[in-house]
């Protein structure tokens, strides 16, 4: 990260769940910023902090357990805090700590003792101490670590004077030594690879724990020397050295703690209550799906039922908005469709999404701040390890039924890349609401009677090609070790209104910036496929798809069904645009054009336009409730129904053409959302992916009800099919295995 | 008792005593080590507080707070059971 000034920088650094964000947010008040670490999409926090004499950046960096880094398979998390601390020289480092379980904590207090940086320890959650009537010596603590210690309640603000005072003083003045007294022999050790490898104690320390990091940089020549030493110490002490370091610290600890905590805090009685429910050997996956059915009830109903109003009102402005002006000026026709259509229609996509996503981050951001979160991850840990994915990739996959732009988001909670990228991949075939909506129109045109399982057959469908993908994926990404689960629980909070708040503004953002930055480029070249090429003559895409419905025939579209193919195209965009599509296509297929040519055509469009503006003044009122549901929407919806029924000609077709809409193309969004949380490549992949198993399983669909029909036909189409499954699976494996087109970097 | 493999025999109450965290070139590395920073260290005593609903991931309660494993993560520590 580039610092534009040279401020001291002060960073937080803590287990997950301590409370940094809290003091964060309190420190800073308004001032932050997310910015992106060095390339990774692991979000680092930094913004003002003013003191007395000066102003300092604040870093709140993500939370670890341990500063010493594994793996490169672990959490993305640890290595940026480790990459950090190391390169970026913090000046000066607050430590914060939860006191309820302060004594694993220490543990990475000590740690961060070792790299003489000057720290302050912040021990947050003053408050469960007094309830539990325990008392924590903190003067002592001081003493024994050789820096200030501060009492604080972050969520009440609590102690911060005192944090700002002293992170003030350790500005001036550098830390004593750490505490800890390694067995002889270890700091031998330790001293030998000090002067060797011209590092410093802690790395040396981290060095011999078996530090990737530090590890990976050594010379041939030192690391004869570490694993000389690793094997003399383990010879002589009996104890590999890496366990006799941790177990010095931890004695170290054990024998401090009777003296600074007098009392065990106890874990607040709510903490067990709730916990005796969430994590119930029989209630604790139905209380899991309530949780996420409330998601579904708050985000899509309450919040998402604004989409259409927001939909129709950035179309309103942005597309049909820019058409009148800019025809107003009398500007080209071929520059107002682009203009239009291309820039306009992509802000009116990427807007479109914001209600869903509001009320999905909210819901969100009020689990991870209640603390829910580790608990789902622990119910549904063990049926998420069928797929080879820990049980937190539930989560997103379960979001991807409301929308699958934020569940891709919802991807990064997740400690591996190979999870994030597999779950990432699986989560595009989760029908989202949006698919809903077609699947609705279209359940009532062909099966009033039983519309419900066709659609609810759908939904398994869908979920059925997710695993599908997964098993497929997890053979193909060659699996190393799983990352280990071990974690804690951190105790139920009530979270913080203007955290939560905070956390949902930088993600939306974060989707409008980078997500629009996707989808207004690709919407623009869409536009240019639909751009009218003359007065008469039809757009290309309307051409070419008359011709290419040919390739749908064995999925039971016939050849007059040419505007199911448009409605395909368009429906990239964003899928519930093909209905739209559709329905105008049907409209005006075999009519004459009925806009008026020339003059009057502006006066007419302007006055659609201004129509239009009361329709998304309806459009809100009707969504927040203050307006019952207007006649004329129905009646629309059902000349709809009339007019499809005239271009399918049997159910079999219908089923097909819907299990297609399911499964093909990500939507642009979700798309822009994959590339920025996996890589490019994937995206491509999961295009073709999608959009082949779409063909494939429509054909195979069409083909297995219409096989009565024609026995002998059917069976080659299924056999094709099969092996055309088999094929991509191979191509997959075999552009995985020569290590091609960038596939092995993600995440 | 010392056990060779108890994964198979926890369920909630079972107490035992960490005699030992298998050496790194048996165990995972990066297991090892995160089960050692955990504060799993020898002469460390735990209990299962309980089994999650499909019987896998397990509640131990260790130092006097609540951590949660798989079972194939209690591998690694040799252990005495309480």
């Amino acid at each position: 990260m580039s610092q534009p000034t040279k401020a001291p920088q002060v960073v937080l650094v803590g287990f997950p769940n301590c409370g940094k964000s809290t003091i964060f947010n309190a420190l800073t008040g308004g001032t932050a910023k997310v910015g992106n670490w060095s390339g990774v999409t692991v979000d680092v926090k930094h913004g003002c902090l003013d003191l007395a004499k000066q102003t300092t950046s604040l870093i709140d960096l993500p939370g670890i357990t341990t500063l010493t880094h594994l793996s490169e398979e672990q959490s993305l998390d640890s290595h940026v805090v480790h990459k950090f601390l190391r390169e970026n020289h913090a000046d000066v480092i607050i430590n914060v700590l939860d006191v309820s379980h302060l004594q694993t904590q220490l543990y990475l207090t000590l740690q961060l003792c070792e790299m003489g940086v000057p720290m302050v320890v912040a021990v947050n959650m003053m408050d469960q101490l007094d309830k539990s009537g325990s008392q924590l010596q903190l003067e002592c603590l001081s003493e024994l670590l050789g820096c200030p210690v501060v009492p604080l309640v972050g969520s009440r603000r609590k102690g911060l004077a005192g944090l700002k005072k002293n992170i003030m003083e350790m500005l001036e003045k550098p830390l004593a030594a750490s505490p800890i007294q390694y067995p002889p022999l270890v700091e031998q050790a330790i001293e030998t690879l000090m002067q060797e490898g011209h590092c410093q104690r802690w790395q040396a320390i981290q060095c011999l724990c078996g530090d990737f990091c530090v590890l990976s940089e050594l010379t041939g020549n030192q690391k004869q020397l570490l694993s000389r030493w690793q094997s003399s110490c383990g010879a002589q002490l009996g104890q590999e050295v890496d366990l006799l370091i941790i177990d010095t610290m931890y004695t170290w600890i054990n024998k401090q703690m009777p003296i600074l905590l007098q009392g065990t805090p106890k874990s607040s009685a709510w903490t067990d209550r709730l916990d005796a429910l969430a994590l119930h050997r029989f209630l604790g996956i139905p209380i899991f799906i309530m949780v996420m059915y409330g998601l579904f009830v708050f985000a899509i109903s309450l919040v998402g039922g604004l989409q259409d109003s927001v939909g129709l009102l950035t179309e309103w402005l942005w597309v049909d908005g820019t058409t009148v002006f800019l025809h107003g000026l009398d500007a080209p026709e071929w520059l107002v469709h682009i203009l239009a259509e291309g820039i306009g229609r992509g802000i009116n996509t990427t807007l479109t999404f914001l209600p869903v996503l509001l009320g999905i981050y909210l819901y969100l951001a009020f689990l991870e701040g209640s603390g829910y979160m580790p608990r789902a991850a622990f119910v549904m840990d063990r049926l998420m390890r069928f797929l080879g994915l820990p049980g937190k990739a539930f989560v997103p996959l379960i979001i991807g039924f409301g929308c699958n732009v934020p569940a891709v988001m919802a991807t990064r909670t997740l400690a591996s890349p190979k999870d994030r990228l597999m779950t990432s991949m699986m989560v595009p075939f989760m029908s989202c609401s949006a698919r809903l909506a077609i699947f609705s129109v279209f359940a009532g045109a062909f099966f009033p009677e039983g519309g419900q399982n066709v659609i609810f057959c759908l939904y398994l469908l869908g979920i059925g090609v997710a695993i599908f993908t997964g098993w497929l994926l997890r053979r193909i990404l060659t699996r190393e070790a799983e990352s280990p689960l071990l974690m804690t629980f951190p105790a139920y909070h009530w979270p913080r209104p203007e955290v939560m708040l905070r956390q949902v503004y930088w993600r939306v953002l974060g989707f409008v910036k980078r997500a629009g930055r996707i989808i207004i480029p690709l919407s623009l070249i869409l536009s240019l496929l639909t751009l009218p090429a003359g007065k008469s003559a039809q757009p290309v895409l309307h051409a070419v798809s008359k011709s290419v419905t040919v390739l749908l025939n064995p999925m039971g579209i016939e050849e007059d069904n040419w505007p199911a193919t448009v409605g395909l195209v368009s429906g990239i965009i964003a899928k519930e645009v093909v209905i739209g599509t559709l329905n105008t296509l049907y409209t005006h297929d075999d009519k004459s054009n009925q806009l008026g040519q020339g003059f009057g055509q502006e006066i007419k469009e302007y006055a659609a336009w201004e129509a239009k503006g009361t329709q998304v003044r309806h459009a809100f009122t009707h969504a927040l409730g203050w307006s019952s549901g207007t006649s004329t929407e129905r009646a629309e919806i059902e000349s709809a129904m009339g007019r499809f029924a005239l271009y399918f000609h049997n159910d079999a077709s219908v089923f097909s053409y819907l299990l297609f809409v399911l499964l093909y193309f990500p939507c642009l969004s979700t798309l822009a959302v994959i590339v920025r949380e996996v890589s490019k490549p994937w995206a491509i992949i999961s295009v073709f992916w999608a959009t082949g198993l779409a063909y494939v399983f429509a054909i195979a669909c069409y083909q297995l009800l219409t096989i009565s029909a024609h026995v002998g036909l059917s069976m080659a189409w299924l056999t094709g099919c099969v092996a055309s499954v088999y094929m991509g699976y191979r191509l997959l494996l075999a552009l995985w295995q020569r290590e091609v087109l960038g596939l092995r970097t993600y995440g | 008792m010392l056990v060779k493999s108890i994964p198979s025999k926890i369920k909630p109450g079972f107490k035992a005593k960490i005699t030992g965290v298998r050496s790194a070139v048996e165990a995972s590395k990066g297991l090892r080590q995160r089960l050692l920073s955990m504060g799993l260290t020898p002469g460390t005593i735990f209990e299962v507080v309980r089994l999650a609903p499909l019987g896998d991931p397990v509640q131990i309660k260790v130092r006097g707070f609540l951590l949660g494993l798989r079972r194939f993560e209690l591998e690694p520590l040799q252990l005495e059971v309480l």
